[in-house]
């Protein structure tokens, strides 16, 4: 665990890698073309333009978090960098604050305007400025929020350096993944690039593999299917790398009996805006889920596991998409404790005999309050469950950040961080840990093989559909 | 069998394996396409992969690193080949298990043919010997000591007559 510090000089200085910027220009592709992806643009005059942007951006809450801030130092106590880094003061969420905090009080604030030297109000001179800004609000920070629920203030860190995230995304001066993330987004739909033929014929395969699972040959996964109970939305990572979350799921919907559809559009619940404070991007791929909902008038959608996909289409979406959205949604893990509750599926907890330890994705315990389910589920699906401490809303971050692993430039960083969850894990002495979120996988993933633990993450869809007590006839078949 | 996926590897057990499926491939005269992933240290995510063989540096995969490697990978099987020409090549990305299953159901193979580097390596995420033991599909891995050790899963058994194995070169894959 006691690796040598990297020197946070080389990540706050990594330059603009601008390749795949210029590849998209010399392609036209048509969201680089028609401005709603933007390319940077040294002759921009990109500070004036970085200051009008913020202008444009302040509000209550973002004004709240300027000026709360008292400096008291006890967001070092939360924040995974700052405990991992103790002797490192950048790392600190005040100071990664304090870096855009100073541009709104030198230009937004009389206290800066008339006094600069004594609030430490100062002003991006140049785009060199700006492209080390661009280092720490993607850099040094996961925007898990942890630091706002213990900041006595109410300062909201994350939301600083979303909204820093996004007027760098206004300019172009953002790393190259989350530039390619983004623009597979906007082309596609979906995040990974996934077309209609892979994902259709992703559908169509783990159709057949169930079918033969369950011996039912008239089982298939129906598509754009109308007034079914509810649309199924999954991460496009699901079909691209890993199906078998669908196929877990498409099995224990065929048991509970369960009329439901995913849709041929609008199936990607992740959305890219929310990691990059691209509030256009987060509200073009909202609208997408929401005009599928409509379309195929389901009653209601169903989001798979998934952080920061749960959060943006149940909280944010509608108001980035300015979308009266009526239909509700919820997690799948509420549709499974339904399924429980109401006797449509049981589950046989022997099943899953392995010691497993339960990991709160950031979005979905401290930004969507959603705690308890899980648990309820593991409790019933498996014989050893323990908890990791802290837990819930004090869980710590997996490092994956709901995006930060499409910036491999700053994994190193990333992997030194990630101790503090790496001894969270350690000290359960689980074999499993479960996580809700296909970014924790990952970033779970990532630190686990870094720091060689004897551990596999795994999915409460997964133990759910592995715990299944099937019906004896299915069985026979 | 109508065609034989190899999964390749630059290694000697990646060797033996292509050695024996092509000898398979030319004695069913059937199609054999040779699959090869991108090394990366990501276990599901590989839209970054090593640069070369001394994994040092993470590039982004591109048309340019993608069409560079598969010339890669055909100058490197070539000289084998000789004048058998019933052979493909993918590049792949994503994790081996998912992408087999997708190329297994467009139907570019029925039967697989890995390279066994040792007991218990990560195969799409999960140890070598329980993914081929659980596989759709006839699995038949080669190595890890010698070029006619073979393990073959219980789909593999069922046709042995098939697969040019001599009784006591073979032992049945338990996961």
């Amino acid at each position: 665990m006691n690796e040598k510090s990297i020197s946070i000089e080389d990540v706050l200085s990594l330059p603009l890698d601008p390749k795949e910027q210029k590849k998209a220009v010399e392609e036209k592709v048509p969201c680089v073309a028609e401005g709603r992806l933007k390319v940077y643009d040294p002759n921009n005059n990109n500070v004036k333009k970085f200051l009008e942007l913020l202008k444009s951006r302040l509000n209550r809450s973002v004004v709240g978090s300027m000026t709360g801030c008292i400096h008291c130092g006890m967001c070092s106590e939360a924040c995974h960098y700052a405990l991992a880094r103790p002797d490192d003061p950048t790392m600190v969420p005040a100071y990664k604050g304090d870096q855009i905090r100073r541009i709104f009080k030198k230009h937004f604030d009389w206290t800066g305007s008339i006094f600069p030297w004594w609030v430490h109000a100062g002003s991006p001179k140049n785009d060199e400025d700006l492209n080390r800004l661009k280092n720490i609000v993607f850099g040094t920070c996961t925007g898990c929020r942890r630091c706002t629920l213990n900041c006595p203030m109410g300062v909201d860190t994350a939301v600083l350096v979303r909204l820093t995230r996004g007027l760098l995304t206004e300019l172009g001066i953002v790393p190259e993944g989350v530039f390619v993330v983004s623009k597979d987004q906007w082309e596609t739909g979906n995040q990974m690039g996934v077309t209609e033929e892979e994902y259709l014929e992703t559908l169509e395969w783990m159709s057949e593999e169930i079918s033969e699972e369950i011996g039912d040959p008239n089982f298939k996964i129906q598509v754009d299917k109308e007034d079914c109970d509810f649309i199924y939305t999954i991460n496009p990572r699901e079909v691209k790398y890993d199906p078998r979350s669908i196929g877990q799921a498409a099995k224990i919907f065929y048991y509970a009996g369960e009329s439901w559809t995913m849709p041929r559009f609008g199936w990607d619940m992740t959305n890219f805006g929310l990691f990059s404070g691209d509030d256009k991007l987060g509200g073009y791929v909202a609208k997408n889920l929401y005009e599928a909902a409509k379309r195929l008038r389901a009653k209601r959608i169903v989001i798979s596991e998934c952080g920061h996909g749960y959060r943006s289409t149940r909280w944010e979406g509608y108001n980035w998409a300015k979308y009266a959205q009526n239909i509700p949604s919820e997690s799948v893990l509420v549709t499974l404790i339904r399924y429980i509750s109401q006797g449509r599926i049981k589950v046989d907890p022997s099943k899953n005999p392995l010691p497993v330890t339960f990991h709160d994705s950031c979005n979905l315990a401290r930004s969507g309050d959603l705690t308890e389910e899980p648990r309820w589920l593991l409790k019933r699906a498996c014989t050893d469950f323990r908890e990791m401490f802290p837990n819930r809303a004090d869980n710590f971050c997996c490092t994956g950040g709901g995006g930060a692993l499409s910036m491999v430039e700053y994994k190193p960083l990333r992997m030194e961080v990630a101790k503090i969850k790496a001894q969270q894990l350690i000290d359960t002495g689980a074999k499993l840990v479960c996580t809700t979120c296909h970014n924790c996988i990952d970033g779970l993933g990532d630190l686990i093989r870094h720091y060689k633990l004897d551990m596999k993450v795994v999915q409460v869809i997964e133990l759910v559909a592995n715990a299944l007590v099937l019906p004896a006839k299915k069985e026979k078949k | 069998m109508k065609a034989i996926g190899l999964c390749s590897h630059y290694s000697r057990q990646g060797d033996w394996a292509f050695h024996y499926a092509l000898t398979l491939a030319r004695a069913h005269d059937i199609q054999l396409n040779i699959f090869h992933w991108l090394d990366s240290p990501f276990r599901f995510r590989r839209d970054y992969v090593y640069a070369d063989d001394k994994k040092e540096t993470l590039v982004r995969v591109t048309d340019e690193l993608i069409a560079k490697k598969e010339l890669e990978l055909r100058e490197y099987y070539d000289f084998w080949l000789g004048d058998f020409v019933k052979v493909g090549f993918r590049l792949c990305e994503g994790n081996e298990g998912a992408e087999l299953h997708r190329c297994l159901h467009r139907k570019e193979y029925d039967v697989l043919v890995v390279g066994y580097p040792e007991h218990g390596t990560d195969f799409g995420g999960e140890p070598i010997e329980k993914f081929a033991s659980q596989f759709r599909t006839p699995v038949i891995m080669v190595g890890p000591d010698k070029p006619n050790s073979y393990h073959l899963n219980q789909r593999a058994v069922e046709i042995l007559d098939q697969l040019g194995i001599k009784q006591g070169d073979w032992t049945l894959i338990e996961a």
